[in-house]
C-alpha cells in the first residue's frame, strides 16, 4: 500500500545544486550587464540634457536679452521697412517658444544660423576652423601629458616630494595662458628668433602654441600623477607583487600603471573645457586660424550667430568628450562597472 | 595596519629642511605681495594722469622710451604716455574688478553648493545639473558671447566672470557638504531634531570656512587672469581707460621694437595671480600623504 | 599523503637575535626562535607586540620605514635577511611566502583573479599565458575553490572574503615555499570561514611538508594548529616551546594570563566571569626592564629595571622572566 520512497540520490542533488549555483552566477551577470546598460543610458541622457540646456541659454542670449534682434541684424541705420522684412525672414514675429523650438530643431539638424557679417552659414564657418583648433588641442594635450607624466613619475618614484615640482607648480599656475604665450613669443620669436611670429596654419607655427597650452597644465598633471602613483605604490597589492618575486619594472608595468593611467586620462578628458578656453587666448596671441580667432573676430563685429554657434559647438565637444571618457572608464575599470547607480 | 606601518620615520635630512615649502612663509609672502600691489594701485594719483601725453615722451625716431628713461621710470607708450602712471591706474581697475567679481561669484557658488548639498531630491538634482551645464561650457568662449550681450566696462566684466565662475565653487562646496552631511555629528543633530538651518549654521558652515578662504584665494587668481584676458581680447574695460589686459592688446603690435609695453602689464598680472596663489597655498592644509613611504622606496 | 610530507619542501628555521626598528621605535628586540622542518609555529601576541613586524622581517616584506638592525634568520643554510637583488627575488615564493591579513587589499583590484595567480608562473617559470592560466586554475581548485574556471575570470571585488583569502593562499603556495608565513589570515573573516581557511592551510601544509609560521592573537587557533608556540610582548619573545608544554605549564605570567583569558572566553561554563588582562599593551614607548611589568600581577623589584635573561626551563622550553631566576 505504501510507496517505497526512492533512495535519496546525493550525487544528483549535488550536481543539481552546482548547476543552480552556476545559473545563479549567470543571472547575477545578466543583472550586472543590465545595470551597466542603464548606467550608459543615463550618461547619454544627461549629456543630451546638457546640450539642450546650452542651446536654450544661447537662444536666450541671442534673441531674448538684446531686445530687438532684427535691428542688430539690419544695422542701426536700417529703415522700418527693412527691419520688418528681417523680422519676417527670421520669424521674429512668432511667439518666443516657437522661435526656441525651431532654433533647437535647426541646431539639431546642424543649422546654427547665418553670420550677420558674411552671410555664410555658422556651421560652415565653425566647421572650417575646427580642424586647426582640434590639432592645437591635441598638441597641447600631448605636451601636457608627456611633460606632466614624466615629471610626475620622476617625482612619484622618489621617497620624498621634490621641492622642484612644488615651486614649478606654483610658478606655472600663477601664469595666465596668454601671458605665457606672450613670453614664449617674445623669447623665441624676437629675442632668439627661431620660430615664425606671423601666425598661420603649419607645423612650425604649431610648436609655440602647443607648448603654451601644454606646459601650463603640465605641473598640475605631474601632481595628479605623483599622488596617484604614491597612493598606488603604498597599496598592499604592491607588496603582494613584491612577494611574487616581480622586479621593480615589472611591478610598475603590470600593476601600478594600469591603476594610475585611467584617472589621469579621465582628468585630461574633463580638461577639454579648460583647454577650449585656453585655446581662445593662444590662437589670438599666435594668430592660429582656429575657432578662438573666429570668435574674437565675431566679437569685434558683434556677429552674434557666430558667437553663439561657437559656444554651442564648444560645449557639445566638451560634453561628447566627457561622455566618451566616462564610458571608457566604465570599460577599463571593473570597480566602476559594478558600482551601484 | 599597513597604512600605519607605512608612516615614515620622523627624521629629516638637512637638505629636506632647507628646501621644504613652508606654508606660513607662502601665506606671508602672498599677503605682502598683495598688500604692495594694493598700495601701488591706491597711490596711482601720485604718478600723474594716465592720459597725459608728454612732449618729450618719444625719442628722436618717434619710438617709445624704454625702462629707466629720465622722468619716466618704466618708459612711455607709443604716443608718449607715462607707463608708470598707466600701470598704477590700471591696477586700480583690475584689483577692484577682482575683489568684486571674487565676492559675487564665490557668494553665488556657496549659496548654490550649500542648498544643493543640504536638500536631497529635486532641488539637489536640478541645481547640480545646472552647475554641470555651466561647467561644460568653456569659460572664455562663452565669456565672449556673454560679453557681447551684457556690454562693456567694469560691470560687464563682473557679470561675465560671476556667471562663468560660480559653478566651480558650487561643485566643490556641494561635495564638501555631502561629505560633512554623512559625518556623525551632523547625523546626530538631524536625529535630535535640530532645524536644518541651525545645522547648516552651527555645523556645516564653520567646517567649510577654511575651505572657503582657500577657494576664494584660488578663485581670485582665476578672476584676475580671466578679467585681464577678456579685456585683452577686446571685451570688458575699454581704451583709452588703461587696464592691464587692454594695455597688452595695445602693446602687442610693438612687441618687436618696444617689448616693455607688453612685459610690464604681463609682470603686473603675474604678480597679482602669484600673490593669490601663494595665499591659497599657504592656507591649504596638506595631508600627511605627502610624507608616506611606499613599497618601492629604499 | 603522508609520504608527501616525508619528502616535503619544508626547511628548518632558526631566527637569532632579530631586532626591527621603525625609526627609533624598537618593534622587535633580540628575538630568537627555532622551528623544525615541516613544523608549525604559533606566534602569539596582542596588537603591537611586534609579531607582525617579526613575520614581515622574515618574509622580507618590511615596509620601507622599518629596518632590521640586528640578527639572522637562517632557513636551512640561507640567511633570509642578507639576501639582495636577484637572489632575493628568487627566494620570494620559493624559500619564503607570505599570506597577509587583508586579502581584499592584497589583490590588485583591476586584474582578474586567475591572472594574478597565473602571474607567478608567468614571471617565475616563464610560462605562456594559456599554460600559466591552466596551472592557476588547477591551483585554485586545490585551495578549495569550486568552479575554479569561473572564479579565475572574476575580479577580486566580485568574490567573498573567504574566496579572496583562498586566492592569496594559492599565490603563496604556487612555488611550494620552504617556509610559509601566515599573518593572521583569518582575522577579517566570518567565524565559519575562519575554520575552513585554518583547515585548508593545515591540510596543504601537511601535504607539502612546508614549515609554517602562523601569527595570531587567538590562543584557540594556536591550540588547533601549532606544534610549537612563541609568545611575544612589547617586541620581546617572552616564552617559546612545544605547544603541549606551554599549554600545560605556562611559566611566564603573560602567557598564563593569555591562556586564562582564552579559557574563560572560549571554553568557559555559562555565567563564569570573563578574565581579561589588566591594562593595555605598550604603544608609543616600551617600558624599561621587563616590558610586561606594569601589568604583571607578580612583578617584584628587578622587573622594573632589568630585562630578564632568557632561560631554558625544560627541554626546548625557554622563558624570559625574573621569576625563573634561581633564588
Amino acid at each position: 500500500m505504501t510507496d517505497i520512497p526512492a533512495p535519496f540520490d546525493w550525487d544528483e542533488f549535488v550536481a543539481a545544486a552546482t548547476e543552480n549555483q552556476i545559473d545563479a552566477t549567470a543571472a547575477s551577470r545578466r543583472a550586472e550587464r543590465l545595470a551597466f546598460a542603464g548606467r550608459v543610458g543615463l550618461r547619454i541622457v544627461l549629456a543630451a540634457v546638457t546640450i539642450l540646456a546650452v542651446l536654450i541659454l544661447t537662444f536666450i542670449l541671442e534673441f531674448v536679452v538684446p531686445g530687438n534682434p532684427a535691428r542688430a541684424v539690419a544695422g542701426p541705420k536700417a529703415s522700418p521697412v527693412v527691419i520688418a522684412e528681417v523680422t519676417r525672414n527670421l520669424h521674429l514675429d512668432r511667439p518666443v517658444w516657437q522661435q526656441l523650438l525651431s532654433y533647437i530643431g535647426n541646431a539639431l539638424h546642424g543649422n546654427l544660423g547665418y553670420s550677420y557679417v558674411s552671410d555664410q552659414s555658422v556651421a560652415s564657418l565653425v566647421g572650417g576652423r575646427l580642424p586647426a583648433t582640434a590639432l592645437l588641442m591635441a598638441g597641447g594635450i600631448a605636451v601636457e601629458l608627456i611633460v606632466g607624466g614624466a615629471l610626475g613619475i620622476w617625482d612619484g618614484l622618489r621617497p620624498r616630494r621634490s621641492w622642484v615640482l612644488a615651486s614649478l607648480n606654483i610658478g606655472l599656475l600663477s601664469v595666465p595662458t596668454f601671458t605665457f604665450g606672450f613670453a614664449l613669443l617674445l623669447l623665441f620669436g624676437y629675442v632668439w628668433p627661431v620660430l615664425p611670429v606671423t601666425g598661420g596654419f603649419g607645423a612650425e607655427q604649431l610648436i609655440l602654441p602647443a607648448i603654451t597650452l601644454g606646459l601650463l597644465g603640465a605641473p598640475y598633471y605631474a601632481n595628479v600623477v605623483r599622488d596617484q602613483l604614491r597612493e598606488t605604490l603604498s597599496a598592499p597589492f604592491v607588496r603582494t607583487a613584491l612577494a611574487k618575486g616581480l622586479s621593480r619594472g615589472a611591478i610598475l608595468r603590470r600593476h601600478v600603471f594600469r591603476i594610475v593611467v585611467p584617472p589621469v586620462l579621465t582628468m585630461a578628458g574633463m580638461d577639454v573645457a579648460l583647454f577650449l578656453s585656453g585655446v581662445v587666448f593662444v590662437e589670438n596671441v599666435f594668430a592660429w586660424p582656429g575657432i578662438g580667432e573666429l570668435q574674437v573676430q565675431a566679437f569685434d563685429n558683434v556677429d552674434r550667430p557666430v558667437l553663439m554657434g561657437t559656444v554651442v559647438v564648444a560645449a557639445a565637444a566638451v560634453v561628447v568628450v566627457n561622455l566618451l571618457v566616462d564610458l571608457l572608464r566604465l570599460v577599463v575599470d571593473p570597480r566602476v562597472r559594478s558600482e551601484s547607480l | 595596519m599597513a597604512a600605519v606601518l607605512l608612516q615614515s620615520e620622523p627624521t629629516e635630512t638637512f637638505a629636506d629642511r632647507r628646501f621644504r615649502f613652508h606654508p606660513r612663509a607662502a601665506l606671508l609672502a602672498g599677503l605682502i605681495l598683495l598688500g604692495a600691489l594694493i598700495v601701488f594701485a591706491l597711490l596711482a594719483p601720485l604718478f600723474g594722469s594716465p592720459y597725459r601725453v608728454f612732449a618729450d615722451g618719444l625719442n628722436a625716431q618717434g619710438l617709445p622710451l624704454g625702462l629707466g628713461a629720465p622722468g619716466h621710470l618704466l618708459g612711455t607708450d607709443e604716443i608718449g604716455r607715462d607707463m608708470l602712471a598707466r600701470l598704477a591706474s590700471a591696477g586700480r581697475i583690475d584689483l577692484e574688478m577682482t575683489f568684486i567679481a571674487d565676492i559675487t561669484s564665490m557668494g553665488l557658488g556657496i549659496v548654490v553648493g550649500l542648498v544643493a548639498g543640504f536638500y536631497r531630491g529635486l532641488v539637489e538634482q536640478v541645481l547640480m545639473r545646472i552647475t554641470d551645464v555651466f561647467l561644460s561650457v568653456p569659460t572664455i568662449v562663452s565669456g565672449l558671447a556673454l560679453a557681447s550681450v551684457v556690454g562693456e566696462g567694469l560691470t560687464g566684466i563682473v557679470v561675465v566672470v560671476t556667471a562663468l565662475y560660480w559653478a566651480w565653487t558650487a561643485r566643490v562646496i556641494y561635495g564638501e557638504v555631502l561629505r560633512l552631511r554623512s559625518r556623525v555629528f551632523v547625523e546626530a543633530a538631524v536625529a535630535a531634531g535640530v532645524p536644518r538651518m541651525t545645522i547648516l549654521r552651527r555645523h556645516i558652515v564653520p567646517h567649510l570656512s577654511s575651505l572657503m578662504l582657500v577657494l576664494s584665494a584660488l578663485n581670485a587668481a582665476s578672476v584676475v587672469s580671466i578679467g585681464a584676458g577678456l579685456s585683452y581680447l577686446g571685451a570688458g574695460v575699454q581704451l583709452p581707460r588703461p587696464e592691464w589686459g587692454n594695455m597688452l592688446e595695445e602693446g602687442e603690435n610693438a612687441l618687436g621694437y618696444a617689448p616693455h609695453l607688453v612685459v610690464e602689464p604681463l609682470v603686473m598680472i603675474i604678480l597679482t595671480v602669484l600673490a593669490f596663489m601663494l595665499i591659497s597655498e599657504g592656507l591649504t592644509n596638506r595631508g600627511p600623504t605627502a610624507r608616506e613611504k611606499t613599497w618601492l622606496d629604499k | 599523503m603522508a609520504s608527501a610530507a616525508a619528502e616535503g619542501t619544508g626547511r628548518p628555521l632558526q631566527i637569532e637575535g632579530l631586532s626591527v626598528r621603525y625609526g627609533e621605535f624598537p618593534a622587535v628586540t633580540a628575538a630568537t626562535v627555532s622551528l623544525g622542518a615541516g613544523r608549525v609555529l604559533g606566534l602569539v601576541g596582542e596588537s603591537g607586540s611586534g609579531k607582525s613586524s617579526l613575520a614581515l622581517a622574515v618574509s622580507r616584506l618590511l615596509p620601507p620605514a622599518g629596518r632590521v638592525v640586528a640578527g639572522t634568520a637562517l632557513l636551512g643554510s640561507v640567511d633570509l635577511l642578507t639576501l639582495e637583488g636577484e637572489a632575493l627575488r628568487r627566494a620570494r615564493g620559493e624559500l619564503v611566502a607570505y599570506i597577509p591579513q587583508d586579502a581584499s587589499a592584497a589583490l590588485n583590484p583591476v586584474q582578474r583573479v586567475g591572472r594574478q595567480v597565473a602571474e607567478v608562473f608567468r614571471v617565475r617559470h616563464g610560462l605562456g599565458k594559456e599554460q600559466a592560466l591552466a596551472q592557476a586554475v588547477s591551483l585554485l581548485a586545490k585551495v578549495g575553490i569550486r568552479n575554479p574556471g569561473v572564479t579565475a575570470r572574476r575580479y577580486p571585488h566580485e568574490l567573498s572574503g573567504g574566496m579572496r583569502q583562498r586566492a592569496m593562499i594559492a599565490i603563496a603556495l604556487a612555488l611550494r615555499p620552504a617556509l610559509l608565513v601566515a599573518d593572521e589570515p583569518t582575522t577579517a573573516l566570518d567565524v565559519t570561514v575562519q575554520a575552513e581557511i585554518l583547515g585548508l592551510v593545515k591540510d596543504l601544509q601537511a601535504d607539502y611538508g612546508t614549515t609554517l609560521m602562523w601569527i595570531t592573537h587567538d590562543m584557540g587557533v594556536v591550540a588547533e594548529i601549532a606544534d610549537d608556540i612563541a609568545v611575544m610582548y612589547g617586541g620581546r619573545l617572552v616564552e617559546h616551546g612545544a605547544a603541549v608544554d606551554v599549554f600545560k605549564e605556562a611559566v611566564h605570567p603573560y602567557t598564563s594570563a593569555l591562556l586564562s583569558s582564552f579559557t574563560s572566553g572560549r571554553l568557559a561554563a555559562p555565567k563564569q566571569p570573563f578574565v581579561a588582562i589588566e591594562g593595555s599593551p605598550p604603544v608609543d614607548t616600551i617600558p624599561p626592564g621587563c616590558p610586561f611589568h606594569p601589568r604583571c600581577p607578580r612583578a617584584f623589584e628587578p622587573c622594573a629595571t632589568a630585562v630578564p635573561d632568557t632561560r631554558t626551563v625544560a627541554t626546548g622550553h625557554r622563558v624570559s622572566c625574573h621569576l625563573t631566576e634561581p633564588a
